[in-house]
């Protein structure tokens, strides 16, 4: 692989924000396609920083600057990218529950996403279940909706908007995972959430399983 | 239903669970009293037992094993006798108790005596006074066996929300019963002799105590049930004294910042104190107060678990075998371990003199980032480059080799060590700098800080500084106070105007609660960072 886009490997795996556009536009006008430099480069770069936070080399700050390098990144690519809906690996709405300030793990994960080459459109902070039953409405081709809380006293918030949420899919297809630093699997499961994941990282290869699941029960509906 | 039997060594106990139990439950239900910081989640590790049954014999987590045949359960060897701190400063009171709801009975022993008794998240102090002439006569202290439920405050919450108070308050009532029965024997007195006791701790210790759902604690804004101080019979908290014995609770403040603030606020004598002070009681929680007796604001952070050894994969409570201080001593690295043996395990301020050597030795970057062996160039770093190994999937500094251990297994600090001290450090800088900014001063403007609780008593302050938990700029202004709950505990008990002036105080402190402050993730993020050699950065201020 040429230096241009190893280039933006570099950029993303050591979250250099301030040169990421300039070196994206580079490997543009060197002659990467889009889909190139996204499946060659960002994509793997962002395994690697999983990777690495997995085995707590990179911490906190580094994921946040690697999201911020990923987000810029993306945001350059974004028009050159194929518009069809099959080429997205699919359509997220993310947010933190109502009565909740914390971004930070939300902001990590939307940028691993969109790194992966998802859609994905972020409610912020403090998001009521109305909030995100409209999103949910309003965005037809919505594939998940991604749930985050960090307080064990928001735990009750989202049990209610999952509850909601799921009112909503009894007339439209999508699925519901959940995440945050005081949810468990065991908890996920009991306000019936599709998925749950324990990091970004994980959050990422559970919407890739959703997005399976998705397509084959779409497929079976289509039968 | 089947049922097995459980054989326990080396205590021999025996018991008969039904099929399905996990072998945690069933060793609670022996009364042994497991250590299981995570609450049984299966996250920490610190459960680990030897498990021989028919065909098989491993080594697993008691939380995750789930009895489906007849087992014996090894126990691993306890050194059970943990540095309990029960020291804090002495201050002189007139001794006045008020005890006429005693009349007409007449104490055995000659003189009506005195209780007092700090609950700590891990570790609970009492103290027993002549009631005349206000003398210690004996003090103890003992581990609070709730920590078999859950290492911290939030899972023992959840648990006393989901199923109730029961086990929780037995077990802490259970343990307080113990500490007056031995109070009492070591005074030569009988605990029939005792007219008044009173009790502090945070605000769900206080709770769980008393038998009250902290359901409140759980949710925003976190307020506890109760934060009046209550005088009630000894009698109806089912305490073994006298049984026309009074109970004083001190009262909480806010959110998790409960009476045992109010008593180390009592003990220093808030609300007479001109010098802008800030007081740290860090032990498994890290509450805060800075103010003086103008005006004084509080708030709590999570300073544990990385302080108490939980997640720390060497880690262990300050009890014998725990390396508790790391330093260089005539250019070679060196440790202490309690008990003078040889080490087992690191605990918390062992973990952050680690922390603050690696840090300036240049091993650690300042994002906390092991610095990659090729690229080690400072001269400390370099002698000990042969020290940096991989362990697990992790860069790992080894502390103490095979050879010098006791069980001949390396105890080292890993990379996620180092992050867990990051979060609590992190924690509680971002206290002090936002009660800082609500108090709309300067850090420096800060005079005094006196560091109360467990581990804030054995930690080294220099490395608190260097490793950016306390801004370096306030270190010669720090002053240990020692056990200042479990004293104002005592002083509240001997004279009852002291008591009603913990009531005023705790009634005038205000609150910062930070899960809703906006800038929090901000300066929290900023604080993980360790500091640049000097620590300059850190008394910048908003």
């Amino acid at each position: 692989m040429d230096e241009k886009v190893t280039a933006v490997f570099c950029a993303v795996d050591e979250g250099d924000t301030k040169n990421i556009s300039r070196i994206v536009k580079e490997a543009l006008g060197a002659g990467y396609s889009a889909e190139e430099i996204m499946n060659s480069a960002m994509m793997p770069a962002m395994e690697a920083v999983g990777e690495k936070f997995h085995r707590n080399e990179y911490f906190v700050s580094d994921m946040l600057l690697s999201a911020k390098t990923m987000k810029k990144g993306i945001a350059v690519l974004k028009p050159y990218l194929g518009g069809s809906a099959d080429d997205s690996p699919g359509n997220v709405i993310i947010g933190t529950v109502s009565g909740d300030l914390h971004d930070i793990g939300k902001d990590i994960v939307a940028a691993m996403l969109r790194a992966s080459g998802f859609n994905v459109l972020d409610l912020g902070v403090d998001v009521s279940g109305d909030e995100f039953v409209e999103a949910a409405e309003k965005n037809r081709d919505v594939d998940i909706v991604a749930v985050s809380a960090l307080l064990t006293a928001t735990l009750p918030a989202m049990k209610k908007i999952v509850s909601e949420l799921n009112a909503v899919k009894e007339r439209r297809k999508f699925k519901i995972m959940v995440g945050g630093a005081p949810v468990t699997e065991k908890f996920a499961a009991s306000i019936k959430a599709d998925a749950y994941s324990e990091d970004a990282p994980e959050a990422v290869k559970a919407a890739r399983r959703l997005m399976q699941e998705l397509k084959e029960e779409r497929r079976a509906g289509a039968d | 239903m089947k049922n097995y039997r459980i054989r326990i060594c080396p205590s021999n106990k025996s018991i008969l669970v039904q099929e399905g139990t996990t072998l945690l439950e069933a060793l609670r239900m022996s009364g042994e009293k497991p250590d299981a910081p995570c609450g049984g989640r299966g996250t920490c590790g610190k459960c680990q037992v030897t498990v021989l049954a028919e065909g098989f014999r491993k080594v697993c987590r008691a939380c995750q094993t789930v009895v489906d045949q007849d087992m014996t359960v090894e126990l691993p060897e306890k050194g059970n006798r943990a540095q309990i701190l029960s020291e804090g400063r002495r201050q002189k009171v007139e001794v006045l108790p008020g005890l006429d709801f005693m009349e007409g009975e007449q104490p055995e022993s000659g003189r009506w005596c005195l209780m007092s008794f700090d609950i700590g998240t891990t570790t609970i102090a009492g103290y027993l006074m002549d009631g005349i002439t206000g003398e210690e006569l004996a003090r103890d202290s003992c581990l609070n066996s709730q920590i078999q439920f859950g290492a911290d405050v939030i899972s023992r919450a959840v648990m006393a929300v989901e199923e109730g108070t029961e086990r929780l308050t037995a077990s802490v009532r259970s343990d307080i019963n113990g500490l007056a029965a031995s109070l009492a024997q070591k005074g030569g007195i009988l605990p029939e002799d005792v007219a008044l006791v009173s009790v502090v701790g945070n605000s769900c210790m206080h709770h769980l105590f008393l038998g009250i759902t902290p359901k409140g604690l759980l949710k925003i804004p976190y307020m506890p049930e109760v934060t009046e101080g209550l005088r009630i019979p000894a009698a109806d908290c089912r305490i073994k004294v006298n049984s026309k014995a009074e109970l004083l609770m001190l009262p909480n403040i806010a959110g998790f910042v409960g009476a045992d603030t109010a008593a180390c606020m009592l003990w220093a004598g808030f609300d007479r104190i001109g010098s802008m002070t800030l007081l740290l009681d860090i032990g498994t929680n890290g509450e805060m107060v800075l103010g003086n007796k103008d005006r004084a604001v509080s708030c709590s952070t999570a300073a544990g678990p990385a302080f108490e050894g939980a997640r720390i994969e060497c880690g262990m409570r300050g009890k014998e075998g725990a390396i508790d201080h790391v330093f260089m001593e005539d250019g070679h690295l060196s440790y202490t371990v309690i008990g003078g043996g040889r080490p087992e395990g690191i605990c918390g301020s062992g973990l952050l003199d680690a922390a603050a050597f690696l840090m300036k030795s240049g091993f650690l970057l300042p994002s906390g980032r092991m610095q990659k062996k090729e690229k080690l160039n400072t001269p400390e770093s370099v002698i000990y480059k042969d020290r940096i190994r991989e362990i697990g999937k992790r860069q790992a500094f080894v502390l103490a080799e095979e050879g010098e251990t006791a069980d001949g297994r390396p105890v080292y600090i890993s990379q996620k060590d180092i992050r867990e001290l990051q979060l609590g450090k992190g924690a509680i800088a971002s206290g002090i700098s936002l009660l800082c900014r609500e108090l709309g001063i300067q850090v420096q403007e800060i005079e005094q800080v006196m560091i109360a609780g467990a581990f804030g008593n054995y930690m080294d302050p220099r490395s608190a500084c260097e490793v950016g938990m306390i801004p370096s700029c306030l270190l010669d202004k720090i002053i240990s106070v020692g056990n200042a709950a479990g004293e104002g505990a005592r002083i509240a008990v001997l004279n009852r105007e002291e008591y009603e002036r913990s009531k005023r105080m705790a009634a005038s402190v205000e609150f910062l609660e930070l899960a809703s402050d906006s800038l929090f993730q901000k300066i929290f993020i900023q604080n993980l960072d360790f500091p640049e050699q000097g620590g300059k950065k850190n008394c910048q201020s908003f």
